[in-house]
C-alpha cells in the first residue's frame, strides 16, 4: 500500500509569483524510511506542510494537484482526521511543546480527539514507553533539556498513533546524547511505521534510511536508494548539501565503497589521507576564568577553570547540563542572584571578577543563541553604532565604517535589522557586539539549527575575527564545525573540565562524554577505533 | 459595596443613564453576534491567530502589571497621558496587525481581561469589566479593522479562506475588498490607522469609565466638565501613541514576514 | 524654612514614593523573580492538589471580603496567604518575593492615594476629625493633582486602601504558580469558556514568564554594550527599565517567529477537531478542595459577623 502519493503538486505562497514546491509525481510505500534533504529555503518544509495538510488547511496560497496519505486526499480531509494518519515532529521543541507538564503534553492530541480518559491513559503510557521518557513524566516541560524536550515532542505525536511519521530536522537543536536517543527511537519505529526524516546533515541519518530524496528550488533534484549515495556525491555537493567527508574522498579517489575503514585503508595505501586543518600555535593567555557555581541548595553546576589563548578559537563542548552555558554566564556576570558562586576572571593579567556587566562588556562580547534579542535599533547603522554612542570615546573614530565594511553591511546601513535574513542578522549582532574595545568574543550555540551554508559562513566569520586579533570562545555541539575551525577544545562533564587540547587529541576520547568525533577526524585518525562509539 | 465589588449605583448625580449604556452594550453585543454569525465567529480565527492573540495579551499584561506599572509611578495621575493606555494600545495594535480580522479586538480584550483577573484582580468587578473593555476598546478596534478592509496598517492581506476543493484551488489571492485606502503608502496608512484607533481609545476611559462604570461600581459624583476635558486633553497623546503604535506594528509584521 | 530646601525635600519625598517600589522590584525581585512567580512548578503540597476552580473561587472570596470589611481583615488575610507561600516549592524564595511584592503594592498604593485624596474624602473616612499635616507641598504641586498638605490621615487612608489589593494579588499568583494552564483550562471549559479562548489563554500564561526571561537577556546584553555606562552608579537600576523597553520589539518579533511552529504543532494534533475536549485526568473535587470549601464558608461567615459587628468597610473608596 502507498503511504504517500503526490501527483502534479504545485503550491505558491500568497504574495509570491514563484512556486515554493512543484512535484510531478512522488510516492512512498508503506513501511519505507525516507530522508528528504536539501538547503534551507529549498522547499523541504513546504513539502512537509503539504503532506501533513497544514497546506492548504492552515497556510494558504495557490494550490494545484493532489496529495494522498494512505489513500486520503489531504486537501479534502480535515486536519483532525489527518492527524491520526500523519504525525509531525518539528525542529525546535521549544516552540512546539505547548503544555507545562510532560504528561499533559503527550495527552494533548488524544484529548483533542475527545477520546475516553482510559483510552488517553493507555495511549500516553504507550508513547512514553516507546520514547523512554517515563522518568520525565512529572517534570515541567520548560525545565527539560533540548534532547529531552524533543523526545517529549515525539511522544506527543506518537500518542495520536499516526501511520506516517514525519520528523523535520528533529536533532538540529539538541546535543549528541539527545540525538542518539532520538535515533534509538527512530530505529524502533522503523519496524512499525513509515518514516520521513527531513535533515540537512545526511551523515547523521544515513544509517537509518532506505531512500534519499533531494529537494532543490522546490523540485525533486534526486531520488535515490541510500546505498547509491556514494555515486551522487558530486551532485549533492553541487547544490551545497553536507555529505560525509569520507564519501567525498572516496569519490575523488575512485573508491567504490561507503565504508569509512575501507576508504581510510585505501587512501592510506595511495598516500592520499588529507592533512588536518591548521591550528593556531600556542599563544599567551588572554583570559583565565575560574568558575565555581552551585544552586542555593548546594547542587554543583560548574567547577572549572578555562584559559583562552590570544587569537585562538576555543570550543567548549559537552552534553546538555555539563556546565557550558553556566561557565559563559559566570564570565559575563549573568548568573542568577539566587545561585552561589565564586568567580575569578583575569583578563590580560587584570582581575575583573568584581566588575559590573557594563565594565566587563567593554572587553568581552557575548552573542547569545537567540541573537535576535540583541537587535534593539531601527537601522543596521544605529545597531552597530550603539556601543560606540553609549561609551562615547573619541578613539573610536571611523570604527563604525570599519565594522560595516568588515561585515559587509554597508549596503544594509539603513535597513531594519529585524527584517534581514538570518545570516545578515547574525553579522549585525556580531558587529554590534564587538563595536568598542572588545578583545574576547563568546558565542553560545551559534551552530544550532543552522544548515551547512550558514555554518560555513559562520566559520569563515570566526576565522576572520581571529585573524583580526580577537580571541573567541564557542559553545557548540557540532563536532564537524569544531574540527574544521577550532584551535582547541575543552570538554566539560558534570561541571568539570575533563578534556582540554587540540581537536586531534580531544576527539580520541571525547566519546566518553557524549562528544562524538566527526567523519573528518575519523578519516584521518589511525588509532581511533570505531568500536569505541 | 455590593456583590463582587459592584455597588450597583444607577442614580449617582450626573451618571450616564443606564438605559443609554444598556442600549450601547446591547447594540455592541448584537453587532458582535451578527458579525460573528456572518463570518464564522471564533472558528474563523486560525490557530496561529489564537496564538498571536495570546502572545499580545501576555505583553499587555507584562506592561500593565510590571514595566508600565512602575514607569507610571513617576508620572502623577493626569488627564493628558497614561502609561497603561500606551502599552495596552501598542500591544493590541500589534495583535490587530498580525491577525487582521474583525473580532480580534474584542477577543484580545477578553483574553487580556481574563488573564488580568487570573494573575491579579481575582475577577473583581466582573463581568462589568469584560463587557466594558470588549465593547468599548475591543469593538472600536474592530470597527477600524472592518473599515480598513484587507489593507490594515498598509499590510496587504488577501483573504485566507481555507481552500478544500478538488483540482486547482485558488487561495482568493486577489479577492476581497482591497480596502478604501489601498493607494496610500504603508507607512502613512499605518500611522493614520494607529491614530484613528488611538483617538477612539481615548474616549472610553473618561466617558464610560468615569461617566458610568466608576459610579456604578463605587458611587460618587460624575463631573461632566472633567469628562469632556479628559477626552479633549487626551487626544494629543492618543495621536502620538497611535501613530507610534501603528508604525511599530508595521515594523514587526514586516520583520516576521507576513 | 528656606524655599530651596522645601522644594528639595518635597521632590525627594515625591521620588521616594515613585522610586522606592521600583527599586524593590529591580533589586529585591528582579526580572527572574517575576518569571518565577508567574510560572508553574510541580510540587505536592495542598495548593498543588487543589482544583483550580476552587482556587479561583478562593480568590474571588478573598477579593470580596477585602472589599467589604475593615482594612485589618484584609491585612490579616494578606499575612495568612503570604505565610502559605512557605508551603510552595522553593517556598522561602517565593515567600520573600511575595513579601516584596506586597511591600511594593502597599507603598505604591499608599503613595498613589496619600497626596491626591481630597480632604473631603479624608474627612468622611475619619469621621470629620481634624487632619494632621506632615508636610506642606510647594503650591505648584497642586498642578500634579496634589492636595496642599501631606497628611497623616492621607497616608493611613492610602495604606488602608492598599489592604484591599494585597491579599487578592497574592492569592491570584498562587493560582498561576500551582496550576498548569491546562488545569485552569479544564476548569474554564467546564463553565463554558470555548476552547479557542482557553487555548489563547494557555499561550498567554506560557508567554508571560518567557517575556521576562527574554527581556532579562536583552537587558543584560544592552548593559554589556554600554547601556548606562556614563550614568552615575545609583541610577543603574533604572536603566533596567530603559533596557526592558528597548527589548520589547525584538522580544515580540522573536516570539512571533516561533508562533507558526506552535500553530503547526497544535493543528497536527487535532486541536479544535471538536467543540470540546476530553481530559486524561478530569478535574475532580478531592479532600483538599472540600477543606478549602470549608475555609471559604468559614471566611464568609466571619465576614458576615464582622460586618454585623461594625467591622465592615470603614472608609470610602474613590476609585
Amino acid at each position: 500500500m502507498k503511504a504517500l502519493e503526490i501527483k502534479g503538486l504545485k503550491f505558491s505562497y500568497i504574495g509570491s509569483e514563484d512556486s515554493a514546491i512543484e512535484i510531478d509525481h512522488l510516492s512512498i510505500e508503506d513501511g519505507e524510511t525516507v530522508l528528504i534533504t536539501g538547503k534551507s529555503g529549498g522547499g523541504k518544509s513546504t513539502l512537509v506542510n503539504c503532506i501533513t495538510g497544514i497546506i492548504p488547511h492552515a497556510f494558504h496560497g495557490e494550490y494545484e494537484g493532489t496529495v494522498e496519505v494512505y489513500g486520503q486526499n489531504v486537501a479534502e480531509t480535515s486536519l483532525a482526521k489527518l492527524s491520526t494518519e500523519v504525525g509531525t515532529v518539528l525542529q525546535n521543541p521549544e516552540t512546539q511543546v505547548l503544555n507545562y507538564t510532560v504528561e499533559e503534553e503527550v495527552a494533548f492530541g488524544p484529548e483533542n480527539l475527545c477520546l475516553e480518559s482510559d483510552d488517553i491513559v493507555s495511549r500516553v503510557a504507550e508513547a512514553i514507553e516507546i520514547t523512554g521518557i517515563s522518568s520525565l513524566n512529572e517534570r515541567e516541560t520548560y525545565a527539560l533539556s533540548g534532547g529531552e524536550m524533543q523526545r517529549v515532542a515525539i511522544a506527543a505525536v506518537l500518542s495520536m498513533r499516526p501511520k506516517l511519521l514525519i520528523l523535520d530536522e528533529p536533532t538540529s537543536n539538541i546535543d549528541p546524547e539527545g540525538t542518539a536517543k532520538v535515533f534509538e527511537i527512530l530505529k524502533r519505529l522503523k519496524e512499525e511505521k513509515t518514516l520521513i526524516v527531513v535533515e540537512h546533515k545526511v551523515e547523521r541519518v544515513l544509517p537509518f534510511v532506505d531512500r534519499i530524496i533531494v529537494i532543490d528550488n522546490g523540485k525533486i533534484f534526486l531520488d535515490i536508494r541510500s546505498h547509491d549515495l556514494i555515486h551522487h556525491v558530486d551532485k549533492m555537493l553541487e547544490i551545497g548539501i553536507e555529505v560525509p567527508i569520507h564519501y567525498i574522498y572516496a569519490r575523488k579517489n575512485g573508491i567504490d565503497s561507503d565504508d569509512l575503514d575501507l576508504i581510510r585503508e585505501k587512501l592510506r595505501e595511495k598516500g592520499m589521507i588529507p592533512a588536518s586543518p591548521l591550528r593556531a600555535r600556542p599563544a599567551r593567555t588572554v583570559l583565565r576564568a575560574a568558575i565555581l557555581v552551585s544552586t542555593a541548595s548546594g547542587k554543583p553546576l560548574a567547577d572549572c577553570s578555562i584559559d583562552l589563548e590570544e587569537r585562538h578559537i576555543l570550543a567548549i563542548m559537552g552534553r546538555n547540563g555539563a556546565g557550558k552555558t553556566t561557565f559563559l554566564k559566570g564570565v559575563m556576570g549573568f548568573l542568577d542572584t539566587d545561585l552561589r558562586s565564586e568567580v575569578s576572571i583575569i583578563l590580560d593579567g587584570r582581575d575583573i571578577s568584581g566588575e559590573h556587566i557594563i565594565n566587563r562588556g567593554r572587553e568581552i562580547a557575548f552573542v547569545p543563541q537567540n541573537f535576535d534579542l540583541t537587535l534593539i535599533n531601527k537601522s543596521v547603522e544605529r545597531e552597530v553604532a550603539y556601543s560606540i554612542n553609549k561609551r562615547k570615546k573619541k578613539s573610536y573614530g571611523n570604527r563604525l565604517d570599519e565594522l560595516m565594511d568588515m561585515f559587509s553591511l554597508s549596503d544594509l546601513r539603513y535597513r531594519d535589522p529585524l527584517s534581514l535574513s538570518l545570516g545578515q542578522r547574525r553579522r549585525v549582532a556580531i558587529a554590534s557586539a564587538i563595536a568598542t574595545d572588545v578583545r574576547v568574543i563568546m558565542f553560545d550555540e551559534p551552530t544550532s539549527g543552522q544548515d551547512y551554508f550558514h555554518k560555513e559562513a559562520l566559520g569563515r566569520e570566526l576565522v576572520r575575527l581571529k585573524e583580526a586579533g580577537y580571541s573567541i570562545i564557542v559553545v557548540t555541539h557540532d563536532s564537524r564545525f569544531v574540527y574544521k575551525y577550532a584551535d582547541r577544545i575543552v570538554v566539560l562533564d558534570k561541571g568539570k573540565k575533563v578534556l582540554d587540547g587540540t581537536p586531534e587529541a580531544v576527539f580520541h576520547e571525547s566519546w566518553k562524554y557524549s562528544v562524538l568525533p566527526p567523519s573528518d577526524f575519523l578519516l584521518r585518525s589511525d588509532e581511533y577505533e570505531l568500536v569505541n562509539y | 459595596m455590593g456583590l463582587n465589588g459592584i455597588s450597583g449605583i444607577l442614580n449617582a448625580p450626573g451618571e450616564i443613564p443606564w438605559e443609554v449604556v444598556l442600549l450601547f452594550f446591547g447594540a455592541g453585543l448584537l453587532f458582535v453576534f451578527l458579525w460573528g454569525k456572518k463570518t464564522g465567529g471564533l472558528a474563523k480565527f486560525t490557530t496561529l491567530d489564537l496564538i498571536y492573540i495570546g502572545m499580545g495579551a501576555a505583553f499587555a499584561v507584562v506592561w500593565e502589571f510590571y514595566i508600565g506599572a512602575f514607569l507610571g509611578k513617576f508620572i502623577p495621575p493626569n488627564p493628558f497621558f497614561g502609561i497603561g493606555y500606551t502599552g495596552r494600545l501598542i500591544a493590541l495594535l500589534i495583535v490587530a496587525g498580525l491577525v487582521r480580522k474583525v473580532g480580534v479586538g474584542m477577543v484580545a480584550m477578553f483574553i487580556f481581561n481574563l488573564l488580568s483577573d487570573l494573575i491579579s484582580y481575582g475577577f473583581s468587578g466582573e463581568p462589568m469589566y469584560f463587557l466594558y473593555e470588549m465593547l468599548t476598546y475591543g469593538l472600536m478596534m474592530d470597527i477600524v479593522i472592518a473599515i480598513a478592509g484587507k489593507n490594515l496598517f498598509g499590510i496587504r492581506s488577501p483573504s485566507r479562506k481555507p481552500s478544500t476543493g478538488k483540482g486547482k484551488i485558488e487561495a482568493n489571492k486577489n479577492s476581497g475588498s482591497p480596502g478604501l485606502f489601498s493607494n496610500i503608502p504603508a507607512v502613512y496608512l499605518a500611522a493614520i490607522e494607529g491614530i484613528t484607533i488611538g483617538v477612539f481609545w481615548a474616549v472610553p476611559e473618561p466617558l464610560f469609565y468615569s461617566g458610568f462604570i466608576a459610579p456604578f461600581l463605587y458611587g460618587g459624583v460624575v463631573d461632566w466638565g472633567a469628562i469632556l476635558f479628559g477626552i479633549v486633553a487626551f487626544i494629543p497623546t492618543a495621536i502620538i501613541v497611535g501613530a507610534i503604535g501603528g508604525l511599530i506594528t508595521l515594523r514587526i509584521v514586516k520583520a516576521v514576514g507576513q | 524654612m528656606n524655599l530651596l530646601i522645601i522644594n528639595l525635600i518635597s521632590w525627594l519625598i515625591f521620588f521616594f514614593g515613585a522610586a522606592f517600589p521600583v527599586l524593590i522590584m529591580l533589586k529585591a525581585i528582579g526580572l527572574t523573580g517575576f518569571m518565577k512567580v508567574t510560572r508553574f512548578e510541580s510540587y505536592h503540597t495542598f495548593y498543588y492538589r487543589m482544583n483550580p476552580a476552587v482556587k479561583i473561587i478562593l480568590g474571588i472570596v478573598v477579593m470580596a471580603v477585602a472589599a467589604l470589611t475593615i482594612w485589618w481583615i484584609g491585612a490579616l488575610m494578606t499575612v495568612v496567604i503570604l505565610l502559605t507561600y512557605l508551603t510552595l516549592k522553593d517556598g522561602k524564595r517565593k515567600f520573600a518575593t511575595g513579601f516584596f511584592l506586597t511591600m511594593m503594592t502597599t507603598i505604591g498604593t499608599t503613595w498613589a492615594f496619600a497626596p491626591y485624596t481630597p480632604y473631603a474624602i479624608l474627612n468622611e473616612a475619619f469621621h470629620g476629625s481634624a487632619l494632621t499635616s506632615l508636610w506642606v507641598w510647594p503650591s505648584y504641586f497642586t498642578v500634579m493633582g496634589y492636595q496642599p498638605d501631606l497628611t497623616v490621615q492621607g497616608l493611613i487612608y492610602g495604606f488602608q486602601i492598599s489592604m484591599r489589593f494585597t491579599a487578592v494579588s497574592l492569592m491570584s499568583l498562587v493560582l498561576v504558580m500551582t496550576s498548569t494552564p491546562s488545569q485552569v483550562l479544564r476548569s474554564l471549559n467546564k463553565v463554558g469558556v470555548p476552547i479557542s479562548i482557553t487555548f489563547s489563554l494557555v499561550i498567554a500564561m506560557r508567554t508571560v514568564p518567557r517575556i521576562f526571561e527574554y527581556i532579562d537577556t536583552s537587558v543584560k546584553i544592552q548593559f554589556m554594550r554600554g547601556l548606562g555606562s556614563r550614568a552615575p552608579r545609583f541610577l543603574r537600576p533604572f536603566y533596567v527599565l530603559v533596557g526592558a523597553i528597548n527589548g520589547i520589539v525584538p522580544v515580540i518579533v522573536f516570539l512571533v517567529r516561533g508562533a507558526k511552529d506552535t500553530a503547526i504543532s497544535a493543528d497536527t494534533r487535532a486541536f479544535r477537531a471538536y467543540q470540546k475536549r476530553t481530559y486524561m485526568r478530569p478535574a475532580t473535587i478531592g479532600r483538599v478542595d472540600r477543606m478549602a470549601f470549608s475555609i471559604i464558608v468559614l471566611v464568609i461567615l466571619i465576614t458576615v459577623i464582622a460586618v454585623l459587628m461594625g467591622f465592615g468597610r470603614g472608609i470610602p473608596y474613590n476609585g
